[in-house]
């Protein structure tokens, strides 16, 4: 549960986790786009060379990576193997009915596939080198323009790093109210299905009170410490571009360009 | 109803890069009808081996004997129930665990799950809300009405309702005033003396000297030390070494031994203290 | 008189929806510098106390009562004017953790104020170096002790100056380390630096720490006075309920036991000293 809420996180010090958050959210979003102009094998093999290189900086374990596809891996077979037996054209090797394997249809099919395994791989690499909070906090920069149509960006970036921070506190909360109703005789693991949904309430009753008593202590805390709603306020936390962030867009920006030239017009 | 851990090791989240020892090779036994204190700093390794009880968690190596049961790393969650009607847990703050419409029901609640009849467990639920001084025309309030001392004693009369053989609280008088501390204490040390195990998690010395038999001192995940209090607290210079500060009444006994007053036994609480300094001064003078 | 930084006349309060006010006519007076500890059980009223003097809440009777915090009278207008001249830590160290990280927490307070990027990293090495928490400031709060934590709130709080500083059961939650661990540096800056503090305790060992105590009993002022004077008081602390420190506790079970303890006896050291010519003697 807290790989979903937390992000997957990891820490470490290569250079890109040193890069801004504003710019690896960005790149990562044009990234993404830029896979789809790949669509010859040399395009292909470049970007997934650029791929697997903006992977290894992380200095992270493939496992994590692998971690990153397995939940999709059956979807990614299955379309793969759709276009594999639904595309026609070139030489024919296998037909049976509308089946048939082809050549196009082997070449689609390798292509689909490195193109979902580098979207996850590109985004995957995003999630684990940036906390949730600079994601947040770029989030917010990048969304800025939107308070000239009056939408409270301040507020809200700073309703969203206090979420962020509450996260753990609530996650114990939650495990430390589990285990005294555990010890309470309630028994998470066994019973029907209406039983187990009945066992919830006597976590999330509490859970919701004290998430309560936390609100109103932090809104007291905050009042006391001189926040006040409109005034304006300095920030601390910064986002700094960087000579990294020169590099990040460099690449990226080398990557597009060889793929540009490279492509099948 | 003894307890007994044997080389008890436990490792949070095993494998991962989050890996942590809890505790290591733990091993110590508990005698039935015994009131014992748990002690040691935060991180020691205490709330672990509470865990270890009435198997929340369960020993990566070595064993736990509670209550007829054995756990180690094998046991499963199943059948796990019964055991823990017998083993009460008292986790710190234990107010926050209330969720019932009424105090009646939330103190109902413990037994019912451990297979008491309605009528048996609302029997239950008055009797201890009696014992622990929550007047009749509360029951039928919600809990989250009552004063937050209050809501203290439901939710600890919800564990005792269950009439555990052993009962095992963390830190149960934290933020309490002195008047609720001690009704608090004076509930456990008579639930011990009908025959219970009581098993105190503190950081408390003076508590310790007051009602504890035995002690153990935790430290680094190990076991540091187990037996007497007048025997362990004897050691001031030990004492602090493992982070802990010696009672009060320890303490002032040692300023008066460094002086010119002598103690057959070291006295750990106030009473004792004035017993002895008065025994010394009929005496007469040691210079 | 003109030292006195904090001056209530008259302050009553009641919480929405109760009948029963939980302050009551209150007037009392502190002197600049001075370490007041606030006692009484549970519900006597201490911490709406607390919160009248941080302007968190209004009183009742605003038309005959003043609060007066440093010459200024409290007033909707300034009151957060008077909010940069007290600081406030709370009972649960978790609840009032703001930020992210530890400097990110102790940034809250002085962006609040709109202060300067510079200015706010400066101050933060100041301030996590009098609590001695400096190598912890990339911290997140969960990997802190409770201690640990509430030892950041007081950097929060000493990153704004404020001349007075309100312990609100803010070391009830703490293990005995950190709690004297608290306690300590708020007691040297109120030494050095003539901070006046306000300690809303339970712990009467906290108590003798004070240059003064107020008793307060449903909603009201039931007694003034050092610490002595107070836990003289048989009759008060029974009523009251407040508890005694060991000394008390000690000196008591002689007397009870039959012997004769003068009443100036009132510190460790005096009555070690007391005890062993005594014993010399004899």
């Amino acid at each position: 549960m807290s790989k979903i809420i937390l992000g997957r996180y990891i820490p470490g010090n290569t250079i890109i986790y040193k890069m801004d958050p504003r710019g690896k959210i960005m790149i990562t979003f044009l990234y993404i786009i830029v896979i789809f102009l790949a669509n010859n094998w040399l395009t292909y093999l470049i970007l997934t060379l650029f791929t697997l290189g903006a992977v290894a900086t992380t200095g992270l374990k493939p496992k994590v990576y692998w971690d990153g596809i397995k939940p999709l891996i059956w979807l990614i077979l299955f379309t793969s193997i759709l276009q594999l037996i639904f595309t026609s054209g070139g030489r024919i090797y296998w037909q049976w009915g509308i089946l048939s394997i082809t050549e196009y249809g082997i070449q689609n099919s390798i292509y689909i596939f490195l193109r979902f395994v580098m979207i996850i791989l590109i985004s995957t690499v995003l999630t684990l080198t940036t906390t949730s909070l600079q994601i947040a906090d770029a989030l917010a920069w990048i969304l800025n323009p939107l308070k000239y149509i009056n939408v409270p960006i301040e507020q809200v970036s700073l309703v969203m790093a206090i979420a962020l921070r509450f996260v753990p506190t609530l996650m114990d909360e939650t495990v430390k109210i589990m285990n005294a109703q555990k010890a309470r005789g309630v028994d998470f693991n066994s019973g029907g299905l209406i039983r187990r949904a009945k066992n919830i309430v006597p976590i999330l009753v509490p859970l919701f009170i004290n998430s309560l008593t936390i609100a109103l202590d932090l809104s007291i805390a905050m009042e006391s410490r001189g926040y006040r709603e409109n005034a304006p306020r300095t920030h601390y936390r910064a986002l700094k571009w960087s000579k990294y962030d020169y590099i990040n867009l460099g690449y990226f920006v080398v990557l597009t360009l060889v793929l540009l030239i490279f492509r099948t017009k | 109803m003894s307890i007994e851990f044997e080389n008890v090791s436990y490792i949070y989240n095993p494998g991962t890069p989050m890996q942590a020892q809890g505790v290591k090779n733990v091993s110590f036994k508990i005698k039935e009808g015994t009131f014992t204190a748990l002690v040691g700093h935060t991180g020691s390794g205490k709330s672990t081996i509470m865990q270890h009880l009435n198997g929340l968690q369960k020993p990566s190596s070595g064993k736990v004997k509670i209550a007829g049961y054995e756990l180690d790393s094998k046991t499963s969650d199943k059948g796990l129930n019964q055991l823990r009607k017998k083993v009460g847990l008292v986790f710190q703050f234990p107010e926050s665990q209330l969720f019932e419409e009424t105090v009646l029901k939330d103190v109902m609640f413990g037994p019912k799950n451990f297979g008491f009849s309605e009528k048996e467990a609302e029997t239950q639920a008055k009797k201890w809300l009696k014992r622990v001084n929550i007047a009749e025309k509360l029951f039928s309030k919600s809990p989250f009405d009552l004063s937050g001392g209050q809501m203290r004693r439901v939710a600890i009369a919800g564990v005792l309702a269950s009439e555990p053989d052993i009962l095992c609280l963390d830190e149960p008088a934290a933020g309490l005033d002195p008047q609720g501390k001690k009704e608090m204490f004076q509930i456990f040390k008579n639930y011990q003396t009908e025959g219970h195990t009581v098993i105190l998690v503190t950081h408390e010395m003076n508590d310790v000297a007051r009602y504890a038999d035995n002690m153990l001192v935790m430290d680094g995940g190990e076991l540091a030390i187990s037996g007497k209090p007048k025997d362990i607290f004897k050691d001031s210079e030990w004492l602090a070494q493992h982070h802990l500060s010696a009672p009060s009444a320890v303490e002032f006994g040692h300023q008066l031994q460094n002086s010119n007053f002598k103690f057959d036994t070291l006295p750990l609480t106030v009473d004792n203290l004035a017993d002895s300094i008065i025994d010394n001064l009929k005496e007469g003078p040691h210079e | 008189m003109s030292n006195d930084i904090i001056k209530i006349n008259n302050i009553s309060y009641t919480y929405p929806d109760t009948d029963n006010p939980a302050l009551k006519n209150i007037s009392l007076n502190i002197v600049q510098g001075s370490w007041t500890a606030l006692i009484g059980h549970n519900g006597s009223g201490k911490s709406t106390l607390a919160k009248i003097i941080d302007g968190l809440i209004i009183p009742d009777n605003i038309s005959n009562s003043s609060i007066t915090i440093d010459g200024t009278v409290m007033s909707p207008e300034n009151v957060w004017d008077i909010r940069n001249n007290v600081g406030v830590v709370f009972q649960n160290p978790d609840n009032q953790f703001v930020g992210a990280t530890v400097e990110d927490d102790i940034a809250f307070g002085l962006e609040n104020r709109n202060i300067p990027r510079d200015e706010i990293d400066t101050t933060i090495e100041r301030v996590l170096t009098e609590v001695k928490m400096l190598e912890f400031r990339k911290k997140e709060p969960q990997t802190l002790s409770g201690g640990q934590k509430q030892r950041v709130a007081l950097a929060g709080i000493f990153a704004i100056n404020p001349k007075i500083i309100i312990l609100d059961e803010a070391t009830s939650m703490l293990d005995p380390e950190g709690r004297s661990q608290t306690l300590s540096i708020v007691k040297d800056l109120q030494k050095t630096q003539g901070l006046t503090v306000i300690s809303i305790t339970h712990d009467v060992d906290e108590v003798m720490l004070a240059d003064q105590v107020i008793v307060l009993d449903d909603g009201q002022v039931v007694e003034k006075g050092v610490p002595s004077q107070i836990f003289n008081n048989e009759e008060l602390v029974r009523r009251t309920q407040i508890g005694l420190p060991f000394i008390y506790r000690l000196r008591n079970a002689l007397i009870q036991k039959g012997m004769q303890v003068p009443v100036e006896i009132n510190t460790k050291e005096k009555l070690v000293k007391y005890l062993c010519q005594l014993n010399s003697k004899m």
